[in-house]
């Protein structure tokens, strides 16, 4: 299981991400970074809602009341041009942790 | 039996009770919590033990708040910036039309006049366009004088200014005050010195009224 601070840290790009695969709403972005990371990321449910709606103020992402077939209204979240330039910018933050701890672990056990 | 129904609006009551009280997010959270028990029924659940575990994973109503809470900050910054934009543009295309206006059109207007006045055989006193001027300049100042506090107090409103910077910059205002009394007037002392004092006074009520608004707020944090 992942911390705490490192969920909150990863939550942005997780989320823009996800998003930029296309339109999708609260519960299915959970349900699927679970299964993406085989249950190790782990959410309070609620506590996604804040963060969506903080991108959403960024002006990262935008959203709409979708009514589904069982008639229950879903909010979809979509990403915007802003939120992609985020994504690149954040992408290439991880990546550079990624790769400097790699090179570290590298030389350590090999 | 259980009432689902029942169940979820006593649980938004709980979250509207811990200060989660916009519907939309009520709504929202609501829809996350039936997608939830419904997939938990799917798998086998009853229907009570769907919504007990669903609530759960929700989280708990003041920790919620808390994060809410900063969502709307960012909301706020991101207002405020825009404001701050929208003012900043305003003023600069309401000077700039208001320059051109007087500097350009209006002495073409008036040369324009003389000239349709000579074509007709009436002589159009020189000296009135120089009085004309004046009262253009004039009205237009003060228009722009007297809607300065309230540009000061719009700045203080979306947080760019406080009453403590304002009145740090009593000095300069004064000073801008006195330039404004003796440009927009005619020039001698008395006419100075009755356009000043108002000027003055507006502006220290914004500072006074700048300094009552973040009392009340400290109040209400």
């Amino acid at each position: 299981m992942l911390s705490k601070e490192l969920v909150a840290a990863s939550a942005e790009p997780l989320i823009l991400s996800l998003l930029s695969g296309g339109e999708s709403y609260g519960y299915a972005i959970i349900q699927e970074l679970k299964a993406r990371s085989k249950e190790r990321i782990h959410w309070t449910d609620g506590m996604l809602y804040p963060v969506l709606h903080r991108m959403e103020a960024e002006g990262w992402i935008q959203s709409r009341w979708v009514e589904a077939e069982n008639g229950r209204r879903r909010k979809y979240y979509s990403i915007k041009k802003d939120g992609q330039r985020a994504l690149a910018q954040q992408r290439e933050q991880w990546l550079t942790v990624h790769s400097v701890l790699a090179g570290l672990w590298k030389e350590r056990y090999v | 039996m259980f009432d689902l129904d029942q169940a979820i609006s006593d649980w938004r009551q709980q979250l509207a009770a811990g200060g989660i009280k916009a519907h939309e997010v009520l709504n929202e959270l609501e829809s996350h919590l039936c997608d939830d028990v419904e997939q938990e029924v799917r798998s086998g659940m009853s229907v009570e033990q769907a919504f007990e575990a669903a609530t759960q994973r929700m989280g708990q109503a003041t920790v919620l708040r808390a994060e809410f809470e900063k969502a709307d900050q960012a909301k706020r910054v991101r207002v405020r910036k825009n404001l701050l934009g929208v003012f900043v543009v305003t003023m600069g295309v309401f000077i700039t039309s208001a320059s051109f206006g007087y500097f350009v059109i209006l002495p073409l207007a008036l040369r324009a006049n003389v000239q349709y006045g000579a074509w007709l055989g009436v002589d159009v006193p020189q000296a009135s366009f120089g009085f004309i001027c004046f009262i253009c300049r004039f009205v237009l100042g003060m228009g722009l004088a007297l809607a300065m506090p309230v540009g000061l107090l719009a700045l203080v409103r979306i947080g760019h200014l406080n009453h403590r910077k304002l009145a740090s910059f009593r000095r300069y205002i004064i000073v801008v005050n006195l330039i404004l009394g003796a440009v927009l007037t005619t020039p001698e002392v008395v006419s100075q010195i009755v356009m000043f004092v108002p000027l003055q006074l507006l502006c220290e009520a914004s500072i006074w009224i700048a300094s009552r608004w973040e009392r009340n707020e400290l109040k209400h944090a």
